[in-house]
């Protein structure tokens, strides 16, 4: 167990300075991942870091896990509920799934970040979850409220997608 | 692959916090103080329907007679002091 579990129930038990703690342990990792999630907008990933805290906050008694693992797993439904509202991006897989050829020809040197928003926003954040995280497969799935088989497919389909983007160098 | 999963497990750049976390905890004060005036009102509209019905007069004339008599009785004079002290006391060891 880390630290944070015990500053969770402290909070859950009103302490409003613990969950202040909470939220300056956590708050470069997760607006990290939703940075991700939005593809670099700054000011949509701090709404949505914010919101997320906020919700966190008003829920802190039903965190029953990892509070990070937990916190993920509001973010992402937070980045979903925006996604749709905005329409701004396609969350299936299969619309996101292939950048223009052309375009994909003259970005084999894509850094990483430019070659994940490439990716469809489920498999940038299960590669996310479970490599710069270190999240097992089934934390992940959790937190992204996926089956186990699903979340094994993103990872494998946003890998392969990357290694192709990345070229050669890195498959 | 496997260079491309080194890659993917590095850590994602920190993101300094700049003021964030201040902001999201003047949110969640604001939050907390919305719910509070929330609870306040509708507490005070559940027993405002209930105030005309309750002898004010009647309260009003035995606190009247009452109060005089608890402010010179020793007794309360003593628990009044000790309900005092014990507030202090909690307040300087909140403190420390």
């Amino acid at each position: 167990m880390g630290t944070s579990e015990p500053l969770a129930r402290l909070a859950a038990a009103g302490d409003a300075a613990a969950f202040g703690v909470l939220v300056r342990l956590h708050q470069s990792r997760l607006r990290g991942f939703l940075l991700r999630l939005t593809r670099g907008d700054g000011a949509l990933a701090d709404d949505l870091a914010q919101e997320t805290f906020l919700e966190a906050f008003r829920k802190i008694a039903q965190c029953r896990e990892s509070f990070f693992g937990w916190l993920c797993a509001i973010a992402w439904s937070r980045f979903l509920m925006e996604a749709r509202k905005r329409k701004t991006e396609p969350l299936d897989e299969t619309m996101a799934e292939d950048a223009p050829a052309a375009e994909r020809a003259s970005q084999t040197r894509l850094d990483l970040e430019k070659a994940f928003a490439h990716l469809a926003p489920a498999q940038r954040a299960a590669l996310t979850l479970c490599f710069a995280f270190g999240f097992s497969n089934e934390e992940a799935a959790a937190a992204l409220d996926l089956p186990l088989g699903t979340l094994k497919s993103h990872i494998n389909r946003g890998r392969a997608k990357l290694a192709a983007l990345l070229g050669e160098d890195h498959a | 692959m496997r260079e491309l999963d080194e890659l993917l497990k590095a850590p994602l750049p920190p993101v300094p916090d700049g003021h964030f976390s201040a902001r999201v905890m003047r949110a969640i004060a604001l939050e907390r103080l919305r719910r509070q005036g929330a609870t306040a009102a509708l507490v005070f509209a559940c027993l405002l329907p209930v105030v005309p019905a309750l002898p004010l007069q009647q309260i009003g004339m035995t606190l009247g007679t009452l109060l005089p008599h608890l402010a010179s009785s020793v007794a309360v004079q003593i628990a009044a002091a000790a309900v005092i002290l014990s507030v202090i006391a909690e307040r300087a060891y909140a403190k420390r």
